[in-house]
């Protein structure tokens, strides 16, 4: 039978050192993992409502992302859609329109996605700059397990490829080219 | 006694914006101060690096807007090493801009703004009869038929609103202020709304698809170069250009069998706040012009929008755009600095100064000095909104033929005076009425493509001598985004970027107040304005809402405050 079809959808900044680090951590699955059935990963950036596309044309959405829990910096969090809708219905702490405001405007459709979320707590998020902190960098791989763990208990095998490394994925994104994309 | 509402954040925006309002006894709004708390500044990642790969980051500043800050960033080299690109290429860039405008409009009035003057509990009262008869009437008055006046669906709708009601379903419903009394819809038009809020989710996608076709990769696009854009595969491909027919006629259906309608039905229930100017704000709106019709080059076409300065609402006088008139004051913000500075010699240098007086553990604003992280910008001294409502005056203030003609029409369909449009009713009606004129004028942009690339032109790239033209230049991308004048300035020295600065739509308008102490135009479109309950900030929703604002270029975070998550917290002694 087939499986749900699915997308992984790393978001943030990375003009904001580590709000970026759900950007890197896809990428580096991208690179470095196959799996079969095949999955879809996107570099969402911060998309806003256009994450909306994605609850609807999808199965299962898994969000890598930061999360703003109190706790020490580098902490991994695996969070189902249920616990975060329940934070839109408490008005004053309902992050803006992206992750769970989108799960809000959808909710009124029968048929979403379902959508959880691994997200990592960031340690620097006001400094300017294409780049992650050592303590989020030391951190990623074990995000990344997560996320390949989760896609795993869903019946996608993953398999280490011949891929790069994550100091090489940053530096690509520090210094995009027209060149790299168009020859 | 006065008393202070504070809203932060401003939920179903893109971003991070704080509000606070001052009250008094009547509880209308006699003070306001707008604040975006987080920090941006793309400006000092730029510096240095190759002007021609600096769209590529540009589009990192908004994940909404990433197409036209990409496209923004590659005109100003364009501009800056004068270069006027091929017809193909201003044609793909029109519609891929175009196709924005029209996903960005549609979504934000159903899914961004419409609950504050939809209430979704009281369509569950509704008569699915009646809410088919509302639905042709709304329709009928500029002569279309609806997007749908089956009782049936109407009773669908309202029995999934009903169940999940019932169920408790969190969400949308545990978010709004159902009930209060400034809500004046019937239930019947409140069902219809819904019902469009409901078919509008469906529609979004194929608009987004829309984007994707001459954009190519999505939410990065990448189709575009200096010199013109590299989809030369797409536009050969009559298929291509076909679907992308197919979405725009589908999606100018919806536009104008119910949005419009539901604007009219919007303007019509609350013809009284548009009419008493609630909202209106600075009335001196700016549009940088834009949409260019011919391929005379930068800031010398014909343009679907044009530029122009209207100042206190007078429709007889329009004055020209110069950028050079424009400066960024950081008076209020958190920056270093003195005086208002042009874009070219603009600096980004933070300076956070923190929160004012704390009462009751609430911080305030300290609105006296610095109170915000966006800068004020000013046009020949003026404060100045921006947007949809602010190009359709400046269009109608320039004796523009064809806007003149859509907000004609609209008034008069619609029986309303000119002054509706200086209101938070009039900002919401001028997003509609220009995505019907931007549906209408791609058919013909695409055809014009159609037409042009079947008569054997396939140039979609000027080429240029890059050594040659980048020793010491500067310009500048200037154009309409969906939500108002974007711009963006470089100087290159030696082939690298010497200097960077961007001024977004939402910073003219979140804007703080100045070095003169004059309000941006979030803050001056609150004052006057009459809430119902304090408790219940809907009015200040309403109209802040109806801006569409847009401060993503921010710090994104799942916020989890106040919820107690440990046990979702992932055990990584033992990961790989």
């Amino acid at each position: 039978m087939a499986l749900p079809s699915t997308v992984v959808i790393g978001i943030g900044n990375i003009l904001f050192k580590d709000e970026g680090v759900g950007v890197y951590v896809a990428k580096y699955i991208e690179e470095n993992f196959d799996f079969y059935p095949a999955i879809d990963i996107v570099d969402g950036g911060t998309l806003g409502f256009r994450l909306m596309s994605y609850y609807q044309s999808y199965e299962r959405v898994l969000i890598l992302d930061t999360v703003s829990i109190k706790d020490t910096p580098g902490s991994i969090y695996n969070l189902p859609a249920k616990e975060l809708l329940g934070l839109g219905a408490y008005r004053n702490t309902a992050h803006e329109v992206e992750v769970v405001e989108m799960l809000e405007i959808c909710s009124m459709l029968e048929k979403i996605a379902e959508v959880s979320v691994i997200g990592m707590v960031p340690e620097d998020i006001d400094t300017v700059e294409i780049s992650l902190s050592d303590t989020v960098k030391t951190a990623l791989p074990a995000m990344a397990a997560e996320a390949i763990r989760e896609l795993g208990s869903k019946g996608f095998e993953a398999s280490v490829k011949k891929g790069k490394s994550l100091d090489s994925i940053i530096r690509s994104y520090n210094a995009p080219t027209m060149e790299a994309l168009h020859g | 006694m006065s008393k202070h509402i504070v809203v932060d954040p401003i939920t179903r925006i893109e971003g991070h914006l704080r509000i606070e309002a001052v009250i008094d006894d009547n509880n209308t709004i006699v003070d306001a101060y707008s604040s975006s708390t987080m920090f941006r500044g793309i400006e000092t990642i730029l510096k240095g690096r190759d002007p021609r790969d600096c769209g590529l980051l540009a589009m990192r500043i908004c994940g909404v807007c990433t197409g036209t800050h990409y496209q923004r960033s590659i005109e100003a080299v364009e501009n800056a090493f004068d270069i006027t690109i091929p017809k193909n290429a201003r044609l793909v860039r029109n519609l891929i801009q175009g196709a924005l405008y029209i996903h960005d409009h549609v979504v934000h009035f159903y899914h961004l703004h419409a609950l504050d003057w939809v209430d979704i509990t009281s369509a569950l009262k509704a008569d699915p009869k009646k809410t088919a008869e509302e639905a042709r009437k709304w329709a009928g008055i500029s002569g279309e038929k609806p997007w749908t006046d089956s009782e049936s669906e109407f009773a669908q709708v309202q029995e999934r609103v009903a169940k999940f009601v019932k169920q408790g379903r969190l969400g949308i419903f545990g978010n709004g202020y159902w009930g209060n009394k400034h809500y004046k819809l019937t239930p019947e038009q409140n069902l219809l709304g819904v019902t469009h809020y409901l078919q509008a989710l469906d529609m979004q996608r194929d608009m987004a698809k829309m984007m994707a076709i001459f954009g190519g990769k999505n939410p990065h696009p990448q189709s575009i170069v200096v010199g013109g854009v590299t989809c030369v595969q797409d536009i050969q491909n009559p298929s291509r250009i076909a679907l992308f027919k197919t979405l725009l006629l589908s999606a100018r259906k919806f536009v104008k069998q119910a949005y419009l309608p539901d604007v009219y039905m919007a303007g019509t229930m609350y013809a009284d706040e548009a009419l008493d100017g609630t909202g209106g704000g600075l009335k001196n709106y700016m549009s940088y012009g834009g949409f260019r019709l011919d391929d005379t080059g930068f800031y010398k076409s014909a343009l679907l929008f044009p530029d122009g300065l209207v100042l206190n609402g007078d429709l007889d006088r329009v004055i020209p755009i110069d950028q050079n008139k424009i400066a960024e004051d950081v008076a209020h913000a958190w920056y270093e600095g003195d005086k208002p500075l042009h874009p070219f010699d603009g600096r980004t240098d933070p300076k956070y100064t923190g929160f004012g007086k704390k009462e009751d553990g609430v911080a305030y604003l300290d609105t006296k000095n610095k109170y915000s992280w966006i800068k004020s910008p000013i046009y020949d001294d003026n404060r100045v909104e921006v947007g949809p409502l602010a190009r359709m005056i400046v269009g109608v203030a320039a004796k523009d033929k064809r806007i003149t003609e859509y907000v004609t029409k609209f008034l008069k369909n619609g029986n309303l005076p000119t002054k509706v449009l200086f209101s938070t009713v009039g900002r919401t009606a001028g997003r509609a009425i220009e995505t019907e004129i931007m549906a209408d004028v791609m058919v013909e942009w695409v055809d014009e493509l159609a037409s042009n690339v079947a008569a054997g032109d396939l140039s979609t790239w000027t080429e240029f001598d890059f050594d040659a033209v980048s020793k010491n230049a500067k310009g500048y991308g200037m154009e309409e985004a969906p939500r108002g004048a974007l711009g963006h300035w470089m100087r290159i020295e030696d082939g690298k970027v010497a200097n960077y600065q961007a001024i977004v739509p939402s910073t003219w308008n979140a804007a703080p107040r100045d070095y003169k102490d004059r309000m941006g135009a979030y803050e001056a479109s609150l004052i006057g304005t009459k809430v119902a309950d304090p408790e219940q900030p809907l009015e200040i929703l309403r109209t802040i809402h109806s801006f569409d604002p847009c401060i993503a270029c921010a710090v994104h975070i799942v916020d989890t405050k106040g919820k107690e998550l440990g046990v979702y917290k992932v055990d990584t002694a033992c990961a790989v």
